[in-house]
């Protein structure tokens, strides 16, 4: 079980995160939707231990993760970024196997499993800088996965994935649920959103304005304060558009 | 491979073979068995100190590139080997001749840490911007570095030796001063080895990957100051091994710094025992500063180099 109490971040003075409190149990998909700059990125970063809280704590069994040392939070949550850039030709293979650092390197077996199931097994010794967009996701994806982390955090998954291989994510992610994994992502697109989570937290500004299961939780009047736009509703399919003017 | 690391492990050995016996005065094997003092007072340290100081400036162009993820960054090229230097005329124009390698290592992180904060902007080090911090800091340190070997009364040829580099006044005190310092460094980079393969991707998801980042950093900058510190104190400015060496290793043998770090020891080491064997037999029996030797086949490889990047970051 996560459990986010009372925490609030500042960027140079200013309060970038406001009061959070959640809970989340093992098998949660959780989607953060929020409007440029509400916070999303930034609640990453901080169960992440990129950012240090003013105040407020992130449990997990018990462990605080925030005050984790960087190896040891590194082996309970993963991180696959929406931008990350890397140099020097490092092959797929040994940056998969980058994920085994919190364990010293140890972890073949982890390594292999990640690699199949991302299928990279044809790219393994291709160099990371050959790599097409989406290739290079699927990629920093199975680096994350080899962490074998108890919470799995993302920011835009799905950008620069074909339909093809957010099916085999979706599929991934499905898989990992039920195993106890909890997953945390941060969605621009929100019908991809509602695929396959459970739980659903809308930010603004730095506030929480609302969390709980998608069901409950997803309305069109939270859509419309998050986001400052008029939105409408498929009735039939149940996707979510921006209204025509 | 394996082929390829035996190459460079062959490249070190003809080195220091050509090196043994090539120079002013030629020495035969028979001489040095009996006991040549030009050969175990003069030419061995001299040798050894090459090494040394190829390794260690190899092995900072490694740390450095890794640390500010740029590949063009060097000790010589963001003027730490400038700053090192500063810091050797500082110490005898002040007459702590103790002091050298202490000075020199002030010298050497005071000037990193300077073209650091010039060229970061929001955690990164864009290239233009780095290169161009390291212009702007050898152009002073170098005006200050002349400025002070006037006042310290050293005639033009000693300007030349600091600002090109030579082994010519490389003795026994230069190797057991700077060969424990040397080894001790070598033995700590290679224990980061896995911290500088994660630190490829920038500080913030280096800590997302459980790299204890400001740690390892400060770890990394002390380590690279202090083996060019070693370097420049005992032999002066000697440019481009610390930038050539690393990108070989990786052409040859892949960019993981468990490989590169060792291979970048050999590889520079012979590169400089190599180029030093040609700065005293080119012109024998006067010499060449071998800094310029390095400079000559180091800053064509750089251009292209530079070249190179701007071509994939369009």
């Amino acid at each position: 079980m996560l459990e986010v109490k009372g925490v609030s971040v500042a960027y140079n003075g200013k309060l970038v995160l406001k009061d959070i409190n959640f809970r989340l149990e093992k098998g949660d998909f959780l989607a953060i939707l929020g409007a440029n700059g509400a916070g999303k990125s930034t609640l990453i970063k901080l169960l992440s231990g990129v950012v240090k809280p003013l105040s407020g704590s992130a449990c997990f069994e018990g462990v605080d993760l925030l005050s984790l040392p960087p190896r040891e939070r590194a082996k309970i949550v993963a991180v696959v970024p929406q931008e990350v850039n890397f140099i020097f030709p490092f092959s797929v293979e040994e940056v998969v196997a980058m994920g085994r650092y919190p364990y010293g390197g140890r972890g073949r077996k982890e390594v292999e499993w990640a690699i199949t199931k991302l299928a990279l097994e044809d790219l393994r010794n291709r160099s990371l800088s050959s790599l097409s967009g989406g290739e290079f996701k699927r990629v920093i994806i199975a680096k994350a996965l080899a962490q074998t982390p108890k919470i799995l955090l993302l920011d835009e998954p799905i950008s620069h994935l074909d339909l093809k291989y957010q099916a085999l994510l979706f599929k991934l992610l499905r898989e990992l649920l039920d195993r106890g994994l909890i997953i945390i992502s941060v969605f621009h697109e929100l019908n991809i959103a509602f695929q396959g989570i459970n739980k659903i937290m809308f930010l603004k500004d730095g506030e929480m304005l609302s969390f709980g299961s998608l069901h409950e939780n997803l309305t069109l009047n939270i859509l419309r304060k998050t986001f400052d736009v008029d939105i409408v509703k498929c009735e039939s399919c149940g996707n979510i558009y921006l209204k025509n003017e | 491979m394996k082929r390829r690391g035996l190459l460079i492990f062959l490249l070190l050995i003809f080195s220091i073979f050509i090196s043994l016996f090539e120079g002013s005065v030629r020495i035969s094997l028979g001489e040095i068995m009996t006991g040549s003092p030009v050969f175990w007072k003069i030419r061995l340290p001299r040798i050894i100190n090459a090494f040394m100081v190829g390794a260690s400036l190899s092995l900072s162009g490694s740390v450095l590139q890794a640390l500010f993820r740029n590949p063009l960054a060097e000790p010589y090229l963001l003027g730490v080997s400038a700053g090192a230097a500063v810091g050797v005329s500082i110490s005898i124009l002040l007459k702590l001749a103790w002091s050298i390698e202490l000075c020199s290592f002030l010298g050497s992180m005071f000037s990193l840490i300077l073209v650091y904060k010039i060229a970061v902007r929001n955690g990164f080090l864009p290239t233009e911007d780095l290169l161009l911090a390291g212009v702007a800091i050898n152009a002073l340190l170098s005006a200050l570095l002349g400025f002070l070997m006037y006042m310290v009364g050293r005639e033009l040829h000693g300007l030349l030796f600091w600002m090109w580099g030579s082994f010519g006044t490389s003795s026994w005190g230069n190797v057991i001063r700077g060969f424990p310092i040397f080894l001790f460094t070598f033995f700590l980079l290679v224990r980061h080895a896995d911290d500088l393969n994660i630190m490829l991707w920038g500080d913030e998801h280096a800590l997302q990957m459980g790299v204890d980042v400001r740690r390892v950093k400060k770890s990394l900058l002390i380590s690279s100051s202090l083996i060019t510190a070693i370097s420049v104190a005992s032999s002066g400015i000697i440019g481009f091994v610390g930038l050539v060496t690393p990108h070989i290793v990786r052409i040859m043998l892949g960019p993981d710094h468990k490989v590169l770090l060792p291979f970048s020891v050999l590889l520079g080491g012979g590169i400089l025992v190599l180029a030093d064997a040609l700065s005293r037999s080119l012109v024998s029996p006067a010499e060449v500063p071998v800094g310029l030797i390095t400079a000559l086949g180091g800053a064509p490889f750089f251009i292209y180099l530079l070249r190179k990047w701007r071509k994939s970051d369009a």
